[in-house]
């Protein structure tokens, strides 16, 4: 039986692209609509809330609600330092009285209700600015949700991402095993792209004050378990390296495929956004600026993303895609292709992915 | 004449345009399914997939919705052209998160129950129980502690239901709380709040509400119970639930389907079970794999029960099932050589891929046995032990796609285990959610046609010693020769025969065993069935499930079952566990 065209995933996009920045936390938004934005630049600061004391202020002044905003001493939404008493306990000593209500950490008094009679301290941790990934125009603001940036840039999907966002310049690394790499103090942050498997201790070994991130192929079966128990990701089940990585594979041995390696060779030097971010399907490289067309004129690039041959780069053939089983029995578009490396083989549509 | 019907986007030989519907289900992919209608009922036409594009490198999930809309295109292009046709449904595990509940009350036992129950039934799922009944809030919950507990639980809603506060008092602290102890806590997490109320609160308060959550105000009345005002309080939970799980479905289905109505997969697949249990008057269940979870869904008639497993429940960025169960306890099901690392490795990869099909054998074992187990756990959450069950139907990614319609069925056995007799179908074309969210939506789609008939199972309950004669079964077709089986316990066994003749099955199980009539009391099938792909499947394991411990005794178990069955083949390559660690 003929198939159609078998239309192929895509997991590199050239072109006009649009990215949602999210507020993660209650703040304040920067921008506006219409505004152009250079990626690194902040967009907003938003204001994540620590631990939260909660008392109840009746019980411990023993007055009625409608009087505890007298019984607090501290002024609401101040800085109060770790040991200050915000309200005073009634009775003497703590035997026969509730106690004395002391701030636990620095922090300020967010609210007392004359309702409730409860007052909320919240830990203060400080304002943090959040970095658009993407340059270009702000196309879209929501008030305290999010803003949408449209850009000319390359998205290069990643199978896998950990330690968050960050911004650099791109430096090739052409051989990952026993690397000794020296960051240039005078080029800034680097984001280092290896084209082999690495591992949790090659990653370790970088400079984090001067390495952004990290990008390769993949991290063997035997070195990947190293990521997920690392001591830093206590009771975390996700892997959380020190530097924000991202593999453009998979848990396996393949190297970067070529097709990938040539578009990282051509960013050398220019700055690019990694979002190394966990959750599946949202880990990717952001090559920032659209000048940089298909690489050649072979035919499109694709690679084998499951089986035995994962991460190989593959051409297709000149046969069509027929409907037939696989070796695990699987009926779909059996797809003709030639390997990088040489030879043929058949591989199904969806486990292919286009990366040119 | 002949211009008009040139003009018309149907052949011209065609004399009735067919009314077009689509629904959509968005999982690991998209797809898009026409339904056309025909003589008052709605027929499959085709179904378009595409893959999903709310993920990098896209981040647009038009994307996939148009290129699965022009796969279906091209197929019904002879029969009316969808160009401009939205979707009217869409369902799908991979648009969010259930609608969960975290239920604050100081109700009543009664009018909390109410509550409950009519928040359940629109659809929402109630996670947590915060009850003070009859009391203050402060004097049953310490509000720091209800803080930390709302935190752990993340639910979609918060909903406060109060009565008899005086001074506002439980309302200012659920308030206070969700305000200054919740918001800006964890990255992203804001809750809808629904406020359940027989008085008219404080206008301060709802006005709090209303500036800093996404806010639904349900107004109860004394008396619940008057008909005109429980319609009145379902219109206004259901409009909650709407917004809550149109607000989450928004980031994986395009702009502009305003208009297309949001079923979570629970509740179109829990349609579907009680649409055909109340049908053909028989109990259903609904077993629903695809990578990113499991949904079982039972129901014998009147209403149905769901119960799922996976689907980011604790918001954890996990995106395969195999990921949250016990690697050692799938590498267990797999006779394969294979390490738990390297299954770990497998599933990994297939969280960040998960459209990807098997390209080996084992992948494909791997694939099922996580899905089994899912399932399993999906089920023991709403009826553990199993009850008898006429019809198991097997669907979702995992199932439906399965490469054998014999392993879906195998699935559905090690998922639901079934005690007695049971009828195992496959819902071949993946469709069953796409019906279940039409029919949510008031245009009735059976799902019936588009199930194949696999087999049917006996199993028999108890437990008897390893190779111990447990099941002695006849199957007498109409026209033939008797088949007659004995089968030992611990063991599986299939009798096939003419698919197109009916034939009885009698069965006489062990003394301690129960084949659905009692303890060693034979039994025999009321009515006759048909042979299907797969025939009569014999199950003598006993249930509880009994298997060997030891490890080579246990593969050689697990190889019994499947090539009894007939439903797995592995290459002799894959049995050889030199040099695979463990």
């Amino acid at each position: 039986m003929r198939a159609n065209e078998s239309p192929v995933r895509t997991s590199v996009f050239r072109g006009t692209i649009r990215r949602r920045h999210d507020l993660p936390f209650p703040g304040d938004i920067l921008v506006s609509c219409g505004d152009q934005i250079e990626a690194g630049a902040p967009w907003a600061v938003c204001n994540p809330v620590g631990r939260v004391s909660i008392r109840d202020i009746t019980r411990v002044s023993r007055v009625p609600p409608a009087r505890v905003l007298e019984e607090t001493n501290q002024p609401q939404n101040q800085e109060i330092p770790a040991g200050t008493v915000i309200a005073a306990g009634a009775g003497v000593g703590t035997l026969f009285g509730a106690g004395d209500w002391v701030a636990p950490w620095n922090g300020k008094l967010a609210h007392v209700s004359t309702i409730s009679g409860l007052g909320f301290f919240q830990q203060s941790i400080g304002s943090t600015a959040l970095f658009a990934r993407l340059s270009g125009t702000v196309v879209e603001v929501a008030d305290r949700s999010h803003i949408v940036i449209e850009g000319s840039a390359t998205s290069i999907r990643c199978a896998y991402g950990a330690g968050g966002t960050s911004f650099g310049r791109v430096v090739n690394v052409a051989d990952g095993a026993g690397l000794e790499f020296r960051a240039d103090d005078e080029d800034g942050m680097c984001v280092v792209v290896v084209a082999d498997t690495v591992s949790m201790e090659w990653i370790d070994a970088l400079p984090p004050e001067h390495i952004a991130a990290v990008v390769a192929p993949s991290m063997s079966l035997d070195k990947f378990p190293q990521i997920r128990k690392h001591a830093r990701n206590g009771e975390s089940r996700d892997a959380q390296p020190r530097i924000p990585t991202v593999l453009t594979e998979g848990v396996c041995s393949a190297r970067m495929p070529p097709a990938l390696q040539w578009i990282f060779r051509k960013y050398e030097g220019r700055m690019v956004s990694v979002v190394a971010a966990s959750t599946p399907g949202e880990a990717e490289v952001i090559l920032i600026g659209g000048d940089i067309a298909a690489s050649d004129k072979r035919p499109a690039a694709m690679r084998i993303a499951a089986g035995p041959d994962m991460g190989e780069q593959v051409y297709r053939g000149e046969s069509e895609a027929l409907y037939r089983r696989n070796s695990a029995g699987v009926l779909g578009r059996l797809v003709d292709l030639y390997r990088e490396e040489g030879g043929r083989t058949q591989v199904i549509a969806d486990n292919l992915e286009r990366l040119a | 004449m002949t211009r008009s019907l040139m003009d018309a986007s149907y052949p011209a030989g065609s004399r009735v345009a067919p009314k077009i519907l689509l629904a959509a289900e968005v999982g690991s992919n998209v797809r898009l399914a026409a339904f056309g209608g025909v003589e008052g009922s709605s027929r499959l036409l085709a179904v378009g997939e595409s893959e999903t594009t709310h993920s990098a490198p896209y981040f647009d999930p038009a994307v996939g919705f148009d290129q699965a809309r022009s796969a279906l295109r091209s197929q019904v292009r002879f029969i009316a052209d969808i160009e401009d046709t939205d979707p009217c449904a869409v369902t799908g595990g991979g648009i969010g998160r259930a609608a969960t509940v975290a239920l604050i009350s100081n109700l009543d036992a009664d009018s909390h129950a109410r509550i409950v129950n009519l928040v359940n039934v629109q659809g929402f799922d109630i996670v947590a129980e915060f009850h003070a009944p009859n009391k203050k809030l402060a004097r049953q919950f310490d509000p720091e502690d209800l803080a930390n507990r709302l935190l752990l639980i993340r639910a979609s809603v918060v909903a406060v239901a109060l009565q008899n506060d005086r001074g506002w008092e439980s309302l200012a602290m659920a308030v206070d709380i969700l305000k200054y102890a919740l918001v800006g806590r964890i990255p992203g997490y804001s809750p809808g709040v629904m406020l359940l109320h027989s008085d008219d609160p404080e206008p301060g308060l709802v006005a709090t509400l209303a500036d800093e959550f996404e806010f639904f105000q349900v107004g109860m009345r004394a008396g619940l119970d008057a008909q005109s005002e429980q319609s009145l309080v379902r219109s206004q939970i259901a409009e909650a639930y709407q917004s809550v799980t149109g607000r989450d479905a928004a980031r994986f289905t395009p702009a502009g389907l305003d208009a297309t109505t949001v079923t979570p997969l629970g509740q179109s697949l829990g349609i579907v079970a009680r649409e055909m249990a109340a049908n053909n008057g028989i109990s259903v269940v609904v077993l629903h794999a695809e990578p990113l979870g499991a949904l079982v869904a039972i129901s014998e008639g009147r209403d149905f029960r769901v119960g799922s497993f996976g689907y980011d429940a604790d918001a954890a960025a996990v995106g395969h099932i195999g990921l949250r169960l016990p690697m050692e306890e799938i590498v267990g099901w797999i006779p394969a050589a294979i390490s738990e690392s390297m299954a770990e490795a497998h599933f990994r990869n297939r969280a960040w891929r998960p459209w990807l099909v098997p390209e080996t054998s084992t992948e494909l074992l791997l694939d099922h046995a996580a899905a089994h187990l899912a399932l399993r756990r999906a089920v023991r959450s709403i009826a553990d032990p199993s009850p008898p069950v006429d019809l198991i139907v097997c669907t979702g990614r995992t199932l439906s796609g399965a490469p054998r319609l014999i392993q879906a069925a195998l699935c559905g056995i090690n998922a639901y285990m079934p005690p007695g007799y049971c009828q195992l179908a496959v819902d071949s074309p993946g469709v069953l959610a796409m019906c279940g969210a039409l029919t949510a939506t008031g245009t009735p789609i059976s799902a019936e046609p588009y199930l194949v008939h696999v087999a049917t199972s006996l199993s028999c309950e108890g437990t008897a010693k390893f190779g111990a004669d447990a099941l002695a079964v006849q199957v007498i077709p109409r026209h033939g020769e008797p088949i007659s089986r004995s089968v030992a316990f611990g063991a599986m066994e299939r009798i096939t025969w003419d698919g197109s003749v009916v034939a009885e099955v009698k069965s006489w199980p062990g003394g301690k065993l129960d084949a659905g009539g009692g303890k060693g009391r034979a039994t025999a099938l009321r009515s006759g069935i048909t042979s299907g792909i797969g025939g009569l499947i014999i199950d003598a394991r006993g249930r509880p499930l009994q298997w060997p411990k030891e490890g080579s005794l246990r593969r050689a178990a697990l190889l019994q079952w499947f090539q009894s069955t007939d439903s797995y083949v592995l290459p002799s390559q894959d049995l050889d566990w030199g040099g695979v660690e463990g």
